[in-house]
């Protein structure tokens, strides 16, 4: 059978175990049990825990390796020509490179340290950057030099296929952003980095497309969302409006790619980014549950409307791509048990939206901090319904912790006494624990029922 | 496997070329560039991602006048008895037709407490065991601080020395 699946390791591991068992149960026979190990790759499950202890292995020495000798060099540095410094620093990078491509590509015998040597090279060439800055007395935005690393790391990563080489492209450029965020580079009105999680977006999923990394998606899809909400934040009147429109659109376009990625084969591991988007509206909602965060939300000026709407552009491009994964998702699958969920956290999205731009028609905020409670509520309901419609535990406990939340923070930031703060925290524990008790109970009498 | 080390030996150079950049235009000024000797004041701020560095303000800064922020300047700077090249004029274009023995130095307009252009000269990386006794040099001599700088045909330039009350530090 030439078709793998690919599951998460766990599941694999686990699976490995309780083959034995269901054979020695006859519930599979040996052929059966064949067939599986095959289907799960379960016979390569010892080398891969070997293959990723070696990896483990490797980075930490290199990276101790790394810092022995550059704490080496640099104890005797001023000393050192200018000639010596700079051949010692493309004379070890190289040296690094191309011994690892060897023991890599060519040999084939050392894949594992080999890979980690041309890692290591990367690391030298970043470093080798800020070095050769400092020896030759120039003294420009760190931002240039960590944009130059991950250009350098992109190169290495996507010609050679490398994943550690794209990780370090993904941090640096990150880096390297963050850096430039308030920086001189300005082409007029077009700051290049307004632009970064849209080229983030471009550069690195494709790799990830191609080699099913899945630390490396979770890992752009985090640049691209906190970048996102960055430079939403960073306009100059109106950074906290800013800040949760993006972090609400953040928050819908990772539930939309989840919610599509949740029906391919290929990439089905990469769901759980899902979660990370419900996590990211919930939490934005429950910030502006607060009286003073919405008194912190400010129009937006629009002096400069192209500035203006390149600030918008990434969180805009969110939201829109959002909708679209979203909608379509639910259009296909219109039978998926938990339909009744994602539609209400698109709802929420939509009126948390909305609720956001009555704030400039009403200065007492009490529509807006209606909105955004009641919202937060009908969600946690919700989840708690479906938790007993789906026997869904995770649902049920979110759903609780949830209306604790908002009973908790709304007694703690009125002024209501201490005897209703006393009321409000008793009855919270006790519908607490009464009502995971009656869950449990209802959740064990339904599984005996269908036994 | 002929493609694949193709594809490394094109990795490679690519980064090689970045690093080769980092340096270039500084490498051609130093090798191309003429001496002029300049007055400066410094302050010690320490950079964590860069090691030490003396952060150096300029007499001509200060006296280049008012550009918009970030556009290019040309200072006319011109010696005097003692060889210490002082301000002469400055303007946003090359100046079209300055004295023999004044050199023209490119910078950028800034708008921060330093002055109102910067040279590309305001840092000068020192060793960090060295650190302290320059700094209690330069504070003991603070008006006789001068920096050697290159200044190529471009306007570009480059700090070869710092001479403080005559004698130079140079790393």
């Amino acid at each position: 059978m030439a078709y793998k699946r690919k599951v998460p390791s766990s599941f694999r591991k686990c699976l490995n175990a309780e083959l034995g068992f269901w054979q020695n149960e006859n519930i599979i026979n040996s052929d059966q049990a064949g067939k599986i190990s095959d289907l799960y790759q379960l016979e390569s499950l010892k080398k891969e825990s070997v293959n990723t202890l070696l990896w483990i292995i490797y980075i930490i020495a290199s990276s101790l390796i790394g810092i022995g000798v550059i704490s080496f060099v640099s104890a005797h540095w001023g000393d050192i020509s200018a000639t010596v410094k700079v051949s010692m620093l493309v004379g070890s990078m190289l040296a690094c490179h191309i011994v690892g491509f060897y023991l890599w590509q060519i040999d084939g015998r050392c894949k594992k340290l080999g890979h980690t040597l041309v890692f290591l090279g990367t690391l030298i060439f970043g470093a080798s950057i800020g070095l050769i800055a400092q020896i030759f007395h120039i003294h420009s935005n760190p931002s240039n030099g960590f944009w130059a690393w991950a250009i350098g790391a992109i190169i290495m990563g996507y010609l050679l296929q490398s994943t550690p080489n794209i990780v370090i492209a993904i941090v640096t450029s990150f880096i390297g952003f963050v850096a430039g965020m308030d920086n001189i580079f300005w082409w007029g009105y077009y700051k290049p980095f307004d632009l970064y999680p849209i080229i983030a977006a471009l550069i690195f999923l494709p790799y990830v497309y191609k080699n099913r990394s899945g630390f490396t998606f979770y890992l752009t899809m985090l640049a691209i969302t906190i970048s996102t909400i960055i430079i939403s934040s960073w306009h100059d009147k109106g950074e906290f409006l800013g800040f949760n429109l993006a972090a609400i659109a953040a928050g819908l376009l990772l539930m939309g790619f989840g919610l599509i990625l949740s029906k391919t084969e290929r990439f089905r591991h990469f769901a759980g980014i899902y979660s990370l988007g419900a996590l990211l509206l919930c939490l934005d909602i429950f910030i502006l549950t607060f009286r003073n965060s919405v008194q912190e939300v400010k129009m937006l000026s629009f002096d400069e409307p192209l500035k203006s709407f390149l600030w918008a552009l990434p969180a805009l491009c969110c939201f829109l791509l959002g909708i679209i994964f979203y909608i379509s998702y639910l259009a296909k699958h219109p039978k998926d048990k938990s339909i009744v969920i994602h539609i209400v956290l698109l709802a929420a999205a939509l009126i948390q939206i909305l609720g956001l731009f009555t704030k400039f028609f009403d200065d007492t905020n009490i529509a807006v901090i209606g909105i955004t409670n009641v919202t937060f509520l009908i969600i946690a309901a919700v989840l708690i319904w479906q938790s007993f419609v789906l026997s869904e535990r995770g649902c049920f406990w979110v759903g609780v912790i949830m209306i604790t939340m908002i009973i908790v923070s709304r007694s703690l930031e009125y002024d209501t006494g201490l005897i209703f703060k006393s009321i409000a925290f008793l009855t919270c524990g006790v519908a607490l624990m009464a009502s995971g008790i009656l869950f449990e109970k209802i959740l064990k009498r339904r599984r005996l029922t269908n036994d | 496997m002929t493609k694949k080390i193709t594809y490394f030996v094109i990795a490679v150079l690519i980064q090689s070329l970045i690093l080769a950049s980092v340096p270039a235009k500084k490498l051609y000024t130093l090798h191309a560039g003429q001496v002029v000797k300049l007055k400066t004041i410094p302050v010690d701020p320490y950079d964590f991602l860069s090691g030490y560095y003396v952060t150096l303000n300029y007499e001509i800064s200060a006296k280049s006048g008012k550009f918009k922020d970030g556009s290019a300047v040309y200072t006319v700077i011109t010696p005097d008895a003692n060889g210490i090249y002082n301000f002469k004029s400055s303007s946003d274009t090359w100046p079209k037709d300055f004295v023999s023995g004044d050199v023209v130095i490119k910078g950028k307009a800034v708008d921060n407490w330093r002055g109102n252009v910067q040279y590309g000269i305001e840092s000068y990386f020192i060793p960090e065991d060295m650190r302290d006794s320059l700094e209690h040099r330069l504070r003991e001599n603070v008006k006789d601080v001068v920096v050697e700088v290159k200044v190529d045909k471009f306007g570009n330039s480059a700090i070869l020395r710092i001479l403080i009350d005559g004698q130079a530090y140079e790393y």
